[in-house]
């Protein structure tokens, strides 16, 4: 009990540092493996645009992939300008309490994946949303592939720590 | 009888229901009352009651901001009283449900209005065999007319967040969100003597019985505010001991009173089932049991828990224990100071020096153990006056209340001052200053450099003026250690903080005065009658206030003497080739020094830091922490880590402090720099207060600072909000792409 209460003259012994940090890493893969979707941020003539987006990202978080029809207004907007943001948080599974839920922003680069390519990502995304394989497989449907840059974590309400994959 | 499903209210007769409708304490007397054993009369305000409460005042997210704000166990306890003052402060703010005030009134209606009433907590998991949580909610005796009534339930329900009952959760590993507390109010029934009874001893391994009883109420006995009269008796009725304080002259329980007083007990152990401990009121017939609970506590043996129960002493003893401070330990501690620092350590024998250490370390370990029982417990004075602010005045801002009590007249300001006079002085004079910055920049240190200032005040009246100055600070202000250094032996990083601080532009004036504004505004709350009371209250706090900052300073000297002469018995050692890493000196070495001096033993001594901290490799880039704003402003600078005396010459003017805790020792760095950051939390710290009086934005209780933030950061300290931000909000990597 003394240990909560350091004063000056008698700091407790373990007050320099716990080292005994977050594995924020870890945290990231929880949040994106519990969670089923995704806003993604597209932007063109000077308009941000997002969407709601089923997802899944590789064990490296080092890619995320999501899938969409091709004549969708996020689609015409990828193929103009490839930065992207996409943003993953726990509100629905949490009680209401902002201190426990946690976001991560994420920012990359979509690469539209032609179709000769896709199987082995559709397959990894099917894995995760069995019930849209017809959506993902259809001629119609894109699949995009984010190469992550970086993440931005809040945890907390406001504490915000940022992790890179690469 | 149509019974109500969900109770609001009920009279006590019928309160013999699930317990975490009403509580332990209320069921238990509920029982006794059923069974005809006299208790109190009066009502209980169920759990459901509060969760109304707490429903209609949408209170929940202000408790769950409060408490869940920062990671499990990174919460200092001053930091936690901060979320319970900020939490009381709501409640009493908060209207009980028209409803729920009705049924009150309905039962306080039919009694006089001089009937006095006991509004007492009753919480679902005390009193249960396994947590006591004794004393850990709030109870209030002698409360007259329904305002009160009404007032005395909310602080009743807020007394389920204090800090002790969230620590006492956490430390049993209860549910503290979902936690929920019912309110017990009776009548108070007051008889000439009252007491405590144990049907087992609750320090004893045997099954003896205890009695103590006073002259009074209970209420003073169970705050230890009364000696009482005591009796230790065997389950065959033999008495083992028997003890009267001088102050009654006769005995307060006649042999058929005792007699009565142990049948009723052993009737309440078999009712329960279990050991007891009871407080009752009235010798024989109108013999009353004002509660009944389990005896928890011959399994609680916790010294720390003990002693952290001292932290927040009822108003009487915190009296007791200003007396003792203010008028004897205080200049004991001083005087003790004083007269250490007339000894040297030089030319004494290898044995007269070890005698001398061991004295200062008996003097020092002293002063060490009286800082823990009487200097922590003694700040409560200051809290004890928030909480009586805010319970009259129910300002908007919980702390309020620290305006009238600001001292401009703590050892620590006296000091600050005579830093910035210093530095005035270098700036009046050009000349002067590029002699010290010279001076500096031969890198002279201890003795050498103040050989050398003498020699610079020599030269006229206005610089040997600085000179002598800067000679008071040293031997009259920094006769003090930081960590295991001493502030007077090193005068290179004094004047390097001075010539900084001669550098930084005028700091914004202190804030407004408002404690004329404020006292007036406490003695209407008060008024006429308790005006008395609140400068009682408010001198106590006041002198908690200026006590809790000197104690530092003055403990901080008697530890830099007992220093000194470690330092030089070292020294003496490492000359003889018996000590290696003298750098590595901490007064935790002192008993190796003692013994190697006294016998003379040919061992050799290995200094070593105890604990190295190591840095931690950390992978990820913190963007934003979060802390408690703990003085308003915002303000973007470098950041420089400051985790020794070492850093210290390091701080440029203008840059943000990033430390584990600002010290008494060191607030006159505070004046150098633009901002604070800082691990150790709470609104009261000395950190909090000094960059309030100096407009310097701060945010502190932000866990591991010191490792996530690298000198240099660019930090913005966000003082309206607790936030620290590292780094520019850039796009760099995504550009690059």
């Amino acid at each position: 009990m003394r240990k909560k209460y350091d004063e000056p003259m008698c700091p407790p012994a373990d007050s320099s540092c716990t080292a005994d940090f977050i594995d924020v890493k870890q945290d990231i893969s929880d949040l994106l493996n519990k969670e089923s979707f995704a806003v993604l941020a597209t932007q063109g003539e000077g308009q941000p645009y997002t969407s709601l987006m089923s997802f899944n990202a590789t064990k490296d978080l080092k890619k995320i992939v999501f899938s969409t029809p091709q004549e969708t207004r996020k689609f015409e907007l990828l193929k103009k300008s490839d930065k992207v943001a996409l943003m993953v948080d726990n509100r629905s599974q949490t009680p209401p309490s902002l201190n426990r839920i946690s976001a991560v922003t994420i920012t990359g680069k979509a690469n539209i994946i032609p179709p000769e390519k896709a199987q082995k990502w559709a397959d990894f995304l099917i894995e995760k949303h069995p019930y849209q394989k017809s959506f993902i497989l259809a001629p119609s449907t894109a699949l995009v592939v984010v190469d992550v840059y970086r993440y931005f974590l809040v945890k907390r309400f406001q504490e915000v720590v940022e992790w890179s994959p690469r | 009888m149509v019974k109500i499903k969900n109770p609001r209210v009920l009279p006590l007769i019928e309160a013999d229901i699930d317990v975490k409708m009403v509580g332990a304490k209320t069921k238990n007397l509920a029982i006794l009352l059923n069974k005809n054993i006299p208790v109190p009369e009066g009502f209980c305000i169920t759990t459901t009651g509060y969760q109304d409460f707490i429903k209609l005042n949408n209170l929940s997210p202000t408790i769950d901001m409060e408490i869940y704000k920062k990671a499990a166990g990174d919460m200092r306890w001053e930091e936690i009283w901060d979320a319970s003052l900020r939490i009381r402060s709501a409640f009493l703010k908060s209207q009980i449900p028209r409803a729920l005030e009705k049924e009150v009134i309905k039962y306080i209606r039919p009694y006089d209005k001089s009937t006095k009433f006991s509004v007492r907590s009753s919480s679902p998991l005390e009193d249960s065999k396994k947590n006591s949580f004794a004393g850990i909610h709030e109870s209030y005796v002698n409360v007259k007319g329904i305002e009160e009534i009404l007032k005395s339930i909310k602080l009743v329900w807020a007394s389920l967040w204090s800090d002790r009952a969230i620590l006492y959760r956490d430390e049993m590993e209860l549910d503290s969100i979902n936690s929920s507390i019912a309110v017990l109010i009776q009548v108070m029934v007051e008889e000439e003597i009252s007491g405590l009874a144990f049907s087992r001893d609750p320090r004893g391994k045997d099954d003896n019985m205890v009695i103590e009883a006073i002259e009074g109420f209970c209420s003073e006995l169970v705050d230890n505010e009364k000696e009482p009269e005591k009796w230790v008796i065997t389950r065959d009725r033999e008495i083992l001991s028997h003890k009267r304080p001088d102050t009654y002259k006769n005995t307060l329980l006649k042999s058929d009173e005792l007699k009565n007083l142990l049948d009723k007990l052993i009737n309440l152990e078999k009712i329960f089932n279990f050991p007891v401990d009871v407080e009752w009121t009235g010798t024989s017939r109108d013999l009353t049991i004002l509660q009944s609970r389990p005896i928890t506590s011959f399994t609680d043996d916790d010294p720390d828990r003990q002693w952290y129960l001292t932290l927040t002493p009822s108003f009487v003893n915190l009296k007791k224990l200003a007396d003792k401070v203010e008028n004897q330990l205080i200049g004991q501690l001083e005087n003790e100071g004083i007269k250490l620092s007339r000894e040297e350590p030089y030319g004494l024998s290898k044995k007269d020096l070890a005698l001398k250490i061991k004295e200062r370390a008996d003097i020092y370990f002293k002063w060490k153990k009286i800082y823990w029982d009487d200097f922590i417990p003694f700040a409560h004075g200051i809290r004890n006056f928030g909480t009586y602010y805010n319970d009259l005045v129910k300002p908007e801002n919980p702390y309020e209340f620290m305006e009238l009590l600001k001292d401009e007249d703590i050892l620590a300001s006296r000091r600050n001052k005579k830093f910035q006079e210093l530095a005035l002085t270098m700036n009046s004079s050009p000349i002067l200053k590029v002699k010290i910055d010279e001076t500096l920049k031969k890198d002279l240190k201890g003795s050498d450099l103040i050989q050398a200032l003498k020699e610079i005040g020599n030269m006229n009246e206005d610089f040997s003026g600085f000179v002598d100055q800067f000679l008071d600070l040293l031997n009259n202000h920094l006769d003090i250690s930081y960590e295991n250094t001493s502030l007077q032996d090193h005068p290179e990083v004094i004047l390097k903080n001075i010539l900084q601080l001669s550098l930084r532009k005028k700091s914004s004036p202190s804030a407004k005065n408002f404690k004329k504004k404020y006292l007036s505004k406490l003695y209407q709350a008060a008024g006429d009658s308790r005006i008395k009371e609140a400068d009682e209250v408010l001198r106590i706090g006041r002198l908690s206030w200026k006590l809790r900052d000197d104690d530092n300073i003055l403990l901080g000297r008697v530890e830099n003497q007992f220093l000194k002469f470690l330092k030089y018995g070292a020294e003496l050692l490492k000359n003889e080739k018996k000590l290696k890493n003298l750098e590595k000196l901490s007064i935790d070495d002192w008993e190796d020094i003692y013994s190697t001096l006294i016998t003379d033993s040919t061992s050799i001594i290995v200094l070593e830091t105890s604990d190295e901290s190591k840095t931690a490799e950390i992978d990820f880039k913190p963007r934003q922490l979060v802390g408690q704003p703990s003085s308003p402003g915002i303000i973007t600078g470098k950041a420089r880590i400051i985790k020794s005396f070492a850093d210290f010459s390091a701080l440029k003017s203008g840059e943000i402090i990033i430390c584990d805790a600002i010290q008494p020792q060191m607030t006159f760095l505070v004046s150098l720099a633009a901002g604070i950051v800082e691990r150790r939390g709470g609104m009261l710290v000395h950190s909090s207060i000094i960059a309030r009086e100096m407009g310097i934005p701060a945010v502190n209780g932000v866990s591991d600072a010191t490792e996530l933030i690298k000198n240099g950061d660019l930090v913005t300290v966000n003082g309206y909000l607790g936030l620290v931000v590292i780094g520019k909000p850039e796009f760099d990597r995504e550009y690059a792409n």
